[in-house]
């Protein structure tokens, strides 16, 4: 067994510690479960940074989508960042205990998918234009996009629920722990903010290195068009909210339906044959 | 004897008794004083609230010192013992220690576990000291009291969840704007029950903009207390648009706020939550606006609905609270028990001591062995000896029946008469 998997696992069990933690403090068995889930919350965080740091230093390149595996664990650690460090002044227990639990499946899909597929010394033999910095650049921009955007998914299928439940006036305990419609509004638009920039950095730092690679901006490609479309969903979203100044619900249904168009788009680009295909 | 409460709460006694009882700041120091300067109570407290008023003391005496008791009430606020007497309620030991330990944990409060009555108990607790009517058994009780009321409410769902119409609101608003630092309110009427929505929202942060009313006096008087500024009810339209938070309780007996109007006005506010709290009967706000977006429409009876929703959820708690109390109350009566049984216990060290210096002063002078050897020896004879017992004490101390082996080395090892603490 590596050290790597061992650093992986431990991460996946700190993750799920986390959510058990964070589902005892929601039941009220215990109430310091949330305090403590959030450590363990932290622990992972730290646990995948040191894995990553650990590749990194091994095979003296950082590129994190070379397998299965890695893309899951980076995209796990992405979700923990911006949760955890960018969102830090606006974390809450319900958003806590639905991040651990997907941050516990992605590291239990990297875990099974662990020495599967090609290693990184492969990877680059066969593909040397990925090691060019503006293809790594691509890819982490990429990853805290979707990061950004799996978060803003989150707080608005919450923000929903809450809105539902203050409309019926008959709340479950569930609604209890939630927080304000405020602060979920805010943790829908804060990653919007983020996100967006950043897809627009990632798709443009795609699209000079297709260039510079394969000589081409490879536009026709479905994941570029897929992308494209993305960017624009997330786009009339921010226009909706900083131009026409559109606040509440609507924000949070247009976040929550941008979110299932990069859904269906990953379903859909892994069974089309383009240049993203390589997983 | 030992300790003991007499008082009167809100489950018995009528509230013109209550307050004919209630001990105003000045009266609780002559009561105190008054307490003192008996020599029936070696310690007394008087906690007295808007619920209740309750004498709590500690008394050598053999039977209650109500005579004394009912003499403090008449000299302090001229009422006779007959004309309360039967409201009273009389706990000794046990009893009493429970009853305390469930008034601080709110068990026994009008609102299950609200918070009031821990600060009304610490500032009795304060009082009672700065008059020196306490020492170190009421001292410690009030200590454990006060640590277990904070222990119910932080470690137990006792006291969460709005239960009053006015709080209900502040929690509504709270849960959609989250902690209230400068949403707008506009009420519209002047009623008792707008007025005190009005003032827990002003506590809980919100800003008073706008109060609408037909009576200016009124309105003004309300303004002076809560800020913001009156509004003539044919004008309140104009001034919705700043408003987040918007409180009717007028007497129309038709609604005022009507569909469209807010409609459109939610979408001049781009959709910037609306929170309506309609107060009034017959109510004053088309009931069809909750269904606008971002509109959240709450009704008297709904309102009424969650603090009664949120009263059931305390109830709940109730079990593991009462389980708390009665873990304080085994804990105090474990100390309460150490500490009677220290005398019995120190005559029984000083009787070994002397058996142990006579025996081992005479084998140190037949064999010639040095001071420090003979300490030594009589240390390690003396923890032996006495490990045991005064571990079995202890654990009897915990789990009852003390005074069995008190009573086993009174009789024992003749330790003589038992000296009082």
């Amino acid at each position: 067994m590596s050290l790597a998997f061992v650093i992986l696992g431990a991460g996946c069990v700190s993750y799920g510690v986390a959510f058990l933690l964070h589902v005892l403090s929601f039941a009220e068995i215990w109430k310091g479960g949330r305090r403590a889930g959030s450590v363990m919350l932290q622990t992972g965080f730290l646990l995948g940074t040191l894995y990553f740091l650990s590749q990194g230093f091994q095979s003296g390149y950082f590129l994190p989508v070379v397998n299965m595996s890695a893309a899951l664990a980076f995209f796990a650690w992405t979700l923990a960042f911006v949760y955890l460090v960018l969102l830090g002044k606006v974390r809450t227990e319900s958003f806590g205990l639905f991040l651990a639990l997907l941050l516990c499946v992605l590291m239990t899909g990297s875990l099974a998918s662990f020495g599967r597929g090609r290693d990184i010394q492969t990877m680059i033999r066969q593909h040397p234009y990925l090691l060019n910095p503006t293809f790594v650049l691509h890819v982490v921009s990429a990853f805290f996009a979707y990061a950004n955007f799996a978060i803003s998914f989150v707080a608005s299928v919450l923000y929903l629920i809450e809105c539902h439940e203050l409309k019926k006036k008959n709340a479950s305990n569930f609604y209890y722990k939630l927080p304000s419609l405020e602060r979920l509004e805010r943790m829908v638009c804060l990653p919007l903010n983020w996100g967006t920039p950043l897809l627009l950095f990632a798709t443009a730092t795609g699209l000079v290195w297709a260039k510079h690679a394969f000589g081409s901006f490879l536009l026709l490609d479905p994941k570029t068009i897929v992308t494209l479309l993305i960017l624009g969903c997330y786009l009339l979203i921010l226009y909706r909210h900083w131009v026409a100044a559109v606040r509440g619900k609507e924000i949070a249904v247009l976040s929550l339906i941008a979110f299932v168009v990069i859904v269906t788009s990953f379903v859909e680009t892994f069974f089309l044959f383009g240049k993203h295909n390589f997983l | 004897m030992g300790f003991f409460v007499i008082g009167i709460n809100h489950k018995d006694c009528p509230v013109e008794v209550r307050e004919r009882l209630h001990f105003t700041s000045r009266k609780l120091q002559d009561g105190l004083a008054y307490a003192k300067t008996t020599g029936q109570f070696s310690e007394s407290l008087i906690l007295s609230t808007c619920n209740r008023v309750e004498f709590y003391g500690y008394t050598d005496s053999e039977d209650l010192p109500e005579d004394r008791y009912f003499a403090m009430m008449k000299e302090i606020h001229g009422v006779d013992r007959r004309d309360f007497e039967h409201y009273l309620y009389r706990h000794q030991g046990k009893e009493a220690l429970r009853h305390l330990f469930r008034v601080a944990a709110g068990l026994d409060s009008l609102v299950i576990g609200e918070n009031e009555i821990l600060g009304q108990l610490r500032e009795a607790f304060q009082k009672a000291h700065a008059a020196g009517c306490l020492h170190s058994l009421l001292y410690r009780l009030m200590e454990k009291a006060l640590k277990l009321g904070k222990a119910a409410r932080t470690e137990t769902l006792i006291n969460e969840g709005a239960v009053s119409i006015p709080s209900v609101a502040v929690e509504l608003a709270e849960k959609i704007f989250g902690q209230l630092t400068s949403e707008n309110v506009m009420v519209l009427g002047t009623g008792e029950m707008a007025a005190l929505t009005v003032k827990n929202l002003k506590s809980a942060g919100a800003t008073i903009r706008y109060v609408v009313s037909q009576n200016q006096e009124r309105a003004e008087k309300l303004t002076v207390e809560c800020g913001g500024e009156w509004v003539p009810f044919e004008t309140w339209e104009e001034k919705i648009q700043a408003v987040d938070i918007f409180i009717t309780a007028t007497r129309c007996p038709y609604p005022i706020v009507k569909y469209e109007q807010v409609k459109k006005l939610m979408i001049e506010r781009r959709h910037r939550p609306l929170f309506l709290i309609d107060i009034a009967v017959p109510r004053n706000v088309d009931p069809v606006v909750h269904q606008l977006d971002d509109v959240y429409l709450y009704n008297i009876d709904d309102l009424k609905s969650v603090a009664d929703r949120n009263l059931k959820h305390r109830g709940h708690e109730i079990e593991k609270v009462e389980i708390m109390v009665e873990k304080a109350l085994a804990s105090y009566q474990s100390w309460l028990q150490q500490l009677e049984a220290r005398p019995t216990v120190e005559s029984f060290e000083r009787h070994l001591d002397r058996i142990l210096e006579d025996e081992l002063g005479e084998f140190a002078k037949k064999t010639g062995i040095p001071d420090e050897r003979k300490d030594e020896l009589r240390n390690r004879i003396r923890a032996k000896l006495l490990h045991v017992p005064l571990t079995k004490i202890k654990e009897a101390s915990q789990n009852g029946g003390v005074a069995r082996y008190l009573h086993a080395l009174h009789s024992l090892f003749d330790l003589g008469p038992k000296d009082k603490d």
